[in-house]
């Protein structure tokens, strides 16, 4: 007689406890959606977000300030920049005229912008940068900083 | 191979018709939705019972421990974060924690209320997608995507301060790389409100379901001496009923200067373990409110590192609390700029090893509850 | 139990030839032992009748010879005991996987990684490098391929 108690117990308690999960769900279907249709529509990035880097342009200014120096180059695990400057005239400083940096294995450390001595580097808020080909990931920065307009996402 | 004492009608006319039965190996593959990574688990089965089960691991071994020692110590930050890409800012400031015990440096008291918080919100979405991945390989979808919500506003908020959503590289020896806003602490504080309501759904949904209760009360229950034998910590310890936390027992940062209870279940089984888990997320939100109240001004960042650190000759030894136990950083100097030797001794390499044992006479769909409630996260045992 | 006068007899019954009580906050171990290499098995014997735990084993190669680091730690109170081993590179040692079921991981990997040799093992196979490897990475004359090698690193072999 016990077993047939607990047999019967044993079903309304389980059963109860499926009818409150599903209050739970029915109460959940009636709250607003949370799902954003990605890429039809895209959210918008938080400034803080850290992409690959790029050259710092600030407003007044012509040019960008990397001195080529080469310390960014040291600080990188990943082996990702690689540098080259002339100095435009004698007795002056050194100017970066060509920083490429391999972006397929950046890992967003952001350890090269803190040691850069004058600041010349800062993240870009690129995020859904996709290539065909390999080497589209070696890029440019300072060609991208010359001509913003041409070299969009690629 | 069928008991001697269970024959049934069938069985008896099979061995009188001549058909033999025999066992079989199933290989629970790398690629496996419910391992949770790349782990092959060789099952030696008896039909739906378990006679062996071996698993075997290496397929994500990438070389962490070698990689410390062709790298500078700065350079070595962003790999914390893939060793565990759940518990990322976690790993992440105990490995500058434990620098910065090598080679004496201090941090300001107001980077090291950062780092908590921060590491309990990790703490809280690692949790979380633990529990959404578990309830999702015993069959309940829904959760799983109810999770992802919790970990998009935790996601959100990191991003705001760290800059990076899942493989962080925010912390610096002596301090973390940015200070936090206003923002943040509203932010935080709105979540933490919103956390708790939910924590009630979450209970209502899964914890009485008659489903779940059949599937994980009395699975894979230890006892504290094997735990004790195998080296388990964590959760999985905390479960059979000892009170083994670091935060507590060796306290870093200032976990000491904050209140909290350290939950603990009797059985030792697949319950016990999730029900931990869901009172530690409790816990977090705890932690985090205090340290919200009581976060000081000042500095940020320690300003005297140097770039290229040489710390003094000698070793030292740190052990912290990540979501999945107890996670010992060794490491080695020998006066260079690069360490001499770095060792990483992560909980779900002992807790996987218990697997061996616990899975004999279980049936297949009750080593999946088993793995689930352990928390794996394969990359973390493979580094 | 915990304290660090009841400790003195243990440390005592292990035979060490040094002794160091280290400074926690400094190391992360309480006590610092150097044992030699064929005490080991007696050490964790002793350990395990203790209560303490198995924490870490680890290997690290001294070029001239491997020293082999295990730990021990108790759940009541923590008080970490290191005790450490010096090994001529061809020597063996003894296994404790019996003993202490978390060593069998552990000493697998530190066989497959550096060539410690553990007598005794059930099964010493690979752990974590393919099957045909038959190399040790955590030696200090494995030669890493010079493009993995971060740049400062580069720069160092370079001058």
């Amino acid at each position: 007689m016990k077993a047939v108690i607990k047999y019967f117990r044993d079903i309304i308690v389980g059963g109860w406890s499926l009818v409150l999960g599903y209050t739970v769900t029915l109460s959940e279907f009636f709250k607003p959606i949370i799902t954003v249709q990605y890429p039809r529509v895209k959210l918008e990035m938080d400034p803080a977000y850290r992409g690959h880097i790029e050259l710092v342009k600030l407003p007044g200014e012509d040019g960008h300030f990397c001195l080529a120096c080469g310390t960014c180059e040291r600080a990188c695990p990943s082996n990702v920049i690689k540098i080259q400057g002339v100095k435009p005239k004698a007795g002056a400083g050194k100017v970066g005229i060509m920083y490429l940096i391999d972006f397929s294995r950046c890992s967003l450390c952001g350890l090269c912008v803190d040691v850069c001595p004058v600041d010349a580097l800062r993240h870009s808020m690129e995020y859904d940068l996709a290539f065909t080909s390999r080497w589209d990931n070696v890029i440019d920065l300072v060609a991208r900083f010359n001509e913003p307009q041409a070299q969009e996402r690629g | 191979m069928t008991d001697g004492n269970i024959t049934s009608l069938e069985t008896e006319q099979k061995i009188s018709q001549g058909l033999t039965e025999q066992t079989f190996w199933l290989n629970m593959g790398p690629q496996h939705p419910a391992t949770h990574g790349v782990l092959r688990v060789v099952l030696h089965l008896d039909g739906e019972r378990v006679v062996e089960a071996e698993p075997v691991i290496g397929y994500i071994h990438r070389g962490h421990e070698r990689m410390g020692e062709t790298r500078g110590y700065a350079q070595f930050i962003p790999n914390n974060s893939r060793m565990d890409y759940l518990a990322g800012l976690i790993y992440n400031h105990a490995y500058c924690a434990a620098v910065e015990k090598l080679a004496g440096i201090d941090v300001p008291p107001r980077a090291e209320y950062i780092r908590c918080i921060t590491s309990e919100l990790n703490r809280l979405a690692s949790h979380l997608l633990w529990l959404g991945a578990y309830l999702m390989d015993l069959g309940a979808f829904t959760p799983f995507l109810y999770i992802w919500e919790e970990r998009e506003k935790i996601n959100d908020i990191l991003n705001h301060v760290t800059g990076s959503r899942l493989t962080y590289a925010y912390n610096r020896f002596g301090g973390v790389h940015k200070d936090v806003d206003d923002d943040f602490i509203s932010w935080t504080r709105a979540y933490v409100k919103r956390q708790r309501k939910r924590f009630k759904m979450y209970n209502r949904l899964v914890t009485g379901n008659v489903i779940f209760q059949n599937r994980t009360v009395g699975v894979g229950a230890i006892t504290p001496e094997q735990a004790l034998n195998y080296g388990l910590t964590g959760p999985c310890l905390r479960a059979c009923g000892v009170e083994y936390d670091i935060r507590k027992k060796e306290p870093y940062a200032v976990y000491s200067e904050v209140d909290f209870d350290i939950p603990t279940g009797s059985n030792g089984d697949a319950f016990d373990r999730y029900s931990v888990r869901l009172a530690e997320m409790e816990q977090s939100l705890r932690i985090i409110e205090q340290c919200l109240d009581r976060l000081p001004g000042g500095a940020y960042i320690n300003d005297n590192v140097p770039q290229y650190l040489a710390p003094d000759s000698g070793d030292v030894f740190f052990a912290f609390e990540s979501p999945r136990g107890e996670t010992n950083i060794f490491m080695v100097s020998d006066g260079s700029r690069i360490p001499y030797r770095m060792h990483w001794k992560t909980p779900s390499y002992s807790n996987l090893s218990i697997l061996a044992e616990i899975a004999r006479g279980q049936f297949i769909a009750d080593v999946v509850s088993i793995m689930g409630s352990f928390d794996l996260v394969i990359p973390e045992i493979d580094k | 139990m915990t304290s660090l006068s009841a400790s003195k007899e243990l440390i005592e019954g292990l035979s060490p030839v040094e002794v160091h009580d280290t400074d926690y906050s400094k190391t992360g171990s309480h006590v610092d032992v150097t044992i030699e290499p064929d005490q080991i098995r007696k050490t964790a014997e002793l350990l395990n009748a203790r209560g303490y735990f198995l924490e870490d084993l680890t290997a690290l190669d001294r070029i001239d010879y491997r020293e082999m680091a295990y730990r021990f730690n108790q759940y009541i109170e923590p008080h970490r005991i290191t005790i450490r081993a010096k090994l001529d590179p061809e020597d063996e040692v003894d296994t404790i996987s019996d003993i202490f079921a978390a060593a069998n991981w552990q000493e697998r990997e530190c066989h497959e990684f550096l060539g410690v040799k553990f007598k005794g093992h059930p099964d010493l196979r690979r752990l974590l490098l393919p099957e045909d490897a038959d190399f040790f990475p955590l030696r200090k004359d494995f030669k890493v391929p010079p493009e993995i090698l971060a740049p400062e690193y580069h720069q160092e072999d370079n001058d």
